[in-house]
């Protein structure tokens, strides 16, 4: 129980009050993918910094929870001081509340018995794969064998070493290939299973699959509101489809749905179910915010969530780095030629620093 | 061209799903200035990867050289294309055109061809009811529990560093149930890796790494403790020479995990094979049906000669 209440606390509590710290946008869902992108990009980070000064694992977590909490301390501080100097009343309930609530308020209060059949299909669906996961066993193949074993191994030896000779008594544990060196994402997961004091197994194939699959549905339902916007009907029909898409494509061996019904905690699959699709959406929102100063998210902070999503996509092995590159260069030219605007392509150019910089270290590493 | 053939039937395998896909944006197009927003994000998009990248047979080349070193994957490439989200949003408007029954009716029958056009989860036998909470096999962890108390004793003997294990001595790496649970539906792949036992006397640089390090068929270290494979697959020798003296096995001879060293014997046959003695039968290791075999190395090999 106590497990379970760490694991709501630090993968959907933390990452959301720090996805409130950095989006302004009262969106629940792109403030909780934003909040856990930051959390893996200053992971990231500090995991670099861990490796220079031949941190163990929970010195690493220290510093790192510590930090995040800092910035969310800081924030909600400064939000406090900053409404008593213009005489506005500070609400920690209205700076966490999110139009989302409403937009469901408003399907189960005031809509038509087919949207309502509809979105309960769809909630009913989707909840179903995300919980089902806990009484399942999905099979793993070999090298996601490889990399559950690299996870135990840095949780229960508190080691976040993949790489390098033994130095002041932290020995390495694999001869990893360069393109693992570089990624931090699989000691992150060893550090939040040792925050959760749970057995890192069980974290990976219990508790991750329920929140990446709820994560992957919340970049769908920010698709489903691009596209469908106040029409309800539709956004429930696009997340039920997907769902359906998802539950039978297992036809193919790498298909989306076995990404994430099967390998969910694979560095591989968070790339392809919700770093990928989120850097999309991004995208998209980021030409629209420089068409349209109206918009409600502004340019600046698309660029910022870019960068954001950028470096957490860039934690995720080499090829999260080559995938994220290849399709923000893409995404780049169509939407250039598309809405006829060369600047805010080649303003990109610099939210691509993590993939360069990454990159450049896998080339010159030993 | 093989290459763009090739991945493309890897990632679409046994589904209708490439079909539903070209329909969709077929659909896309048409309805291009009714369904702008959709068609603005998605059409060039999808188009420009599939000319500049999957189905451009000299960019695979120049990823193939470079980062990716086969077909399987060359695939992940595709992980960059919105399957899902196409047929998902182009069904969703083609449902919504539809009013009263004809929408329910409508609805069911796009969920009814998309059932019929995949393959579902639960169909697949991919998912297994788990043996325990940590969602392994028993065998495996009886192999694991196996290793476990062996880098026990070995620790408590001075063998081996206790600080290289962890300082509770449980579910340590050696231990992890973690490497039998690959017991699922594809048997081929069924070594496992095992426990690093870090040696500075190994130079495992070179022979060990990506392109020479395949050893048994699958990426190991000179360096593990312990290593794990299906008994049906492997041949003993080949451990033996990289100093894996001792195993444990469970087969269909030996139906319970025992610790057993090795044996060189004359097979029926008049040749000589590495395998062990029960109660006075040689058994050859590797010429079994099912079962596991732990191997443990006792003697430091230097693999960079």
């Amino acid at each position: 129980m106590l497990s379970i209440l760490l694991f709501i606390l630090e993968l959907i509590i933390i990452p959301y009050l720090l996805g409130v710290v950095i989006v302004r946008k009262k969106d629940f869902c792109l403030r909780l993918l934003i909040g856990f992108s930051s959390y893996m990009a200053l992971f990231f980070i500090l995991y670099f910094i861990g490796i220079g000064c031949s941190m163990r694992l929970h010195e690493l977590m220290t510093i790192f929870m510590t930090a995040v909490g800092s910035v969310i301390i800081a924030f909600f501080l400064c939000r406090f001081f900053v409404s008593k100097k213009n005489g506005e009343t500070f609400s920690i309930v209205s700076e966490l509340k999110s139009d989302d609530y409403s937009s469901f308020k408003k399907i189960f209060m005031s809509s038509g018995r087919f949207v309502k059949i509809i979105t309960i299909a769809a909630i009913s669906l989707v909840l179903f794969q995300a919980f089902r996961m806990i009484f399942v066993s999905p099979y793993i193949d070999g090298d996601d064998t490889t990399y559950a074993t690299l996870v135990q191994s840095m949780a229960s030896l508190d080691s976040i070493y993949t790489i390098g000779k033994s130095k002041n008594g932290i020995f390495q544990i694999y001869q990893l290939d360069k393109r693992y060196q570089v990624s931090s994402y699989y000691p992150f997961l060893a550090g939040m299973a040792v925050f959760c004091r749970v057995h890192s197994l069980v974290f990976l194939k219990t508790f991750i699959p329920v929140l990446y699959i709820l994560m992957s549905y919340s970049v769908a339902w920010l698709f489903a509101k691009l596209f469908f916007k106040e029409k309800l009907e539709k956004k429930s029909i696009f997340i039920l489809i997907l769902a359906v898409i998802n539950e039978f494509s297992f036809g193919s061996y790498y298909s989306f749905g076995r990404r994430l019904l099967m390998w969910t905690w694979n560095s591989k699959s968070i790339c392809f179910t919700i770093i990928l699709p989120l850097l999309l959406y991004l995208t998209v929102e980021y030409f629209d915010a420089y068409q349209n100063a109206d918009n409600e998210i502004t340019f600046s902070s698309c660029f910022f969530y870019i960068l954001v999503v950028n470096t957490a996509c860039a934690s995720i092995t080499l090829m999260g780095t080559i995938l994220g590159a290849i399709s923000l260069f893409i995404l780049a030219i169509v939407f250039a030629i598309q809405k006829k605007k060369i600047i805010p392509a080649l303003l990109l150019i610099p939210s691509m620093l993590p993939y360069f910089v990454n990159l450049l270290f896998i080339r010159t590493w030993r | 061209m093989d290459h763009v053939r090739t991945i493309s039937s890897l990632f679409w395998g046994q589904t209708a799903f490439f079909t539903l896909f070209i329909i969709s944006m077929l659909f896309l197009f048409f309805f291009r200035k009714k369904w702008k927003k959709a068609y603005e994000t998605y059409f060039w998009y999808i188009i420009l990867l599939y000319v500049l990248l999957l189905a451009n047979p000299f960019t695979l080349k120049l990823f193939l050289e470079s980062y990716f070193p086969g077909d399987a994957e060359l695939v992940r490439l595709y992980i960059l294309l919105p399957v899902g989200f196409v047929i998902a949003y182009v069904l969703t408007e083609i449902a919504s055109e539809m009013n009263g029954r004809k929408k329910v009716l409508v609805l069911m029958i796009f969920i009814a061809v998309l059932a019929f056009s995949g393959k579902g989860i639960m169909e697949t036998g991919y998912y297994i009811k788990p043996q325990s909470i940590y969602k392994v096999n028993d065998d495996g962890r009886e192999a694991a529990d196996i290793m476990q108390n062996d880098v026990k004793k070995d620790i408590e003997k001075g063998l081996v560093q206790a600080d290289r294990y962890n300082s509770k001595g449980e579910y340590i790496s050696a231990g992890s149930p973690v490497y039998l649970e690959a017991q699922g539906p594809d048997l081929y792949d069924t070594t496992r890796l095992v426990m690093t036992e870090y040696s500075n006397g190994y130079n495992i640089k070179g022979k060990f790494e990506r392109g020479g390090s395949y050893f048994f068929g699958i990426m190991c270290y000179a360096d593990w403790r312990y290593i794990q494979a299906s008994a049906s697959f492997i041949s003993s020798d080949e451990y033996t020479t990289m100093g894996y003296d001792s195993a444990w096995l469970k087969d269909y001879y030996l139906p319970k995990f025992a610790e057993y060293t090795y044996i060189t014997f004359e097979d029926g046959d008049g040749n000589m094979s590495k395998g062990i003695e029960d109660t006075g039968l040689y058994h050859e290791i590797g010429k079994t049906s099912g079962g596991y075999v732990i191997f443990k190395k006792t003697k430091t090999i230097d693999t960079s000669k």
